[in-house]
């Protein structure tokens, strides 16, 4: 116990010597970026609108070819997002968060064309999972705020 | 200047400032799990009630690791912030006393 407080002390006291040397303050993470976070929220809109549209066809009018250009204009917001994280710096673990979301939108783009259509259960699943993941990105970088 | 209590203020800014961003640490957790559990739950479900075959629940589970990773990330995000922000209060405590 004795020894973890004083691995913290040593670490916060090299900290403080490495602070005071370079005269500025110390940063661990980017600075809060007010326009990634309006970004992120413009994305999240725009995807819940798509999956609360599709909730509202038949099942034989959810094709792919009716939600292509949906598809197209959301991957190339969360390309510009992602672009913009990759030129801040200290911003490693923002940017992750947005490529494994990336990732998973062209995944659900190539499931819904071999398919061809997406059931109700898919549609209020993906609703949610998308939810969870802008929601997940707001609140990094709004934990970035001084 | 008593160097122990000014090590001692500092500190307590420190920690006074975790203390504050604890609440914001643990909130998102608990939300992060609650939400994961919900979906497992809605998983499981579909699968027996047909919706969903073996193949779509194993590459669903799949997908809920990633979401996990992403939320899992913010409260990388978050302790990180914290621990720059109790660093950045000390320091400020620092040069406050030195200055004085």
């Amino acid at each position: 116990m004795v020894k973890s407080w004083l691995k913290v002390l040593v670490v916060i006291g090299s900290l403080l010597i490495l602070s005071m040397s370079s005269g500025c303050a110390l940063q661990m993470v980017s600075s809060f970026d007010r326009q990634t976070e309006q970004q992120i929220m413009d994305v999240a809109k725009k995807v819940d609108r798509f999956y609360v549209q599709l909730s509202e066809l038949p099942k034989e009018k959810r094709t792919f070819h009716f939600s292509q250009s949906t598809y197209l204009n959301i991957e190339v917001e969360l390309s510009a997002l992602l672009m913009r994280q990759k030129v801040r710096e200290l911003n490693e673990l923002t940017t992750k968060q947005v490529e494994i979301t990336q990732n998973l939108w062209l995944q659900d783009k190539k499931q819904h064309q071999q398919a061809n259509s997406i059931s109700d259960f898919l549609i209020k699943t993906r609703k949610q999972q998308y939810q969870r993941l802008f929601l997940a990105m707001i609140r990094g970088e709004q934990a970035k705020q001084q | 200047m008593n160097i122990n209590d000014l090590y001692k203020q500092m500190l307590d800014t420190a920690l006074n400032v975790v203390g504050d961003e604890a609440q914001q640490m643990s909130g998102p957790l608990q939300k992060a799990l609650n939400a994961q559990k919900a979906s497992i739950e809605a998983l499981a479900q579909a699968k027996l009630n047909g919706e969903i075959n073996e193949d779509e629940f194993t590459a669903e589970l799949e997908r809920e690791k990633a979401i996990l990773e992403v939320e899992l990330i913010t409260l990388e995000i978050i302790a990180k912030a914290t621990v720059q922000k109790a660093i950045n209060a000390a320091m400020s405590c620092l040069t406050s006393a030195l200055a004085r």
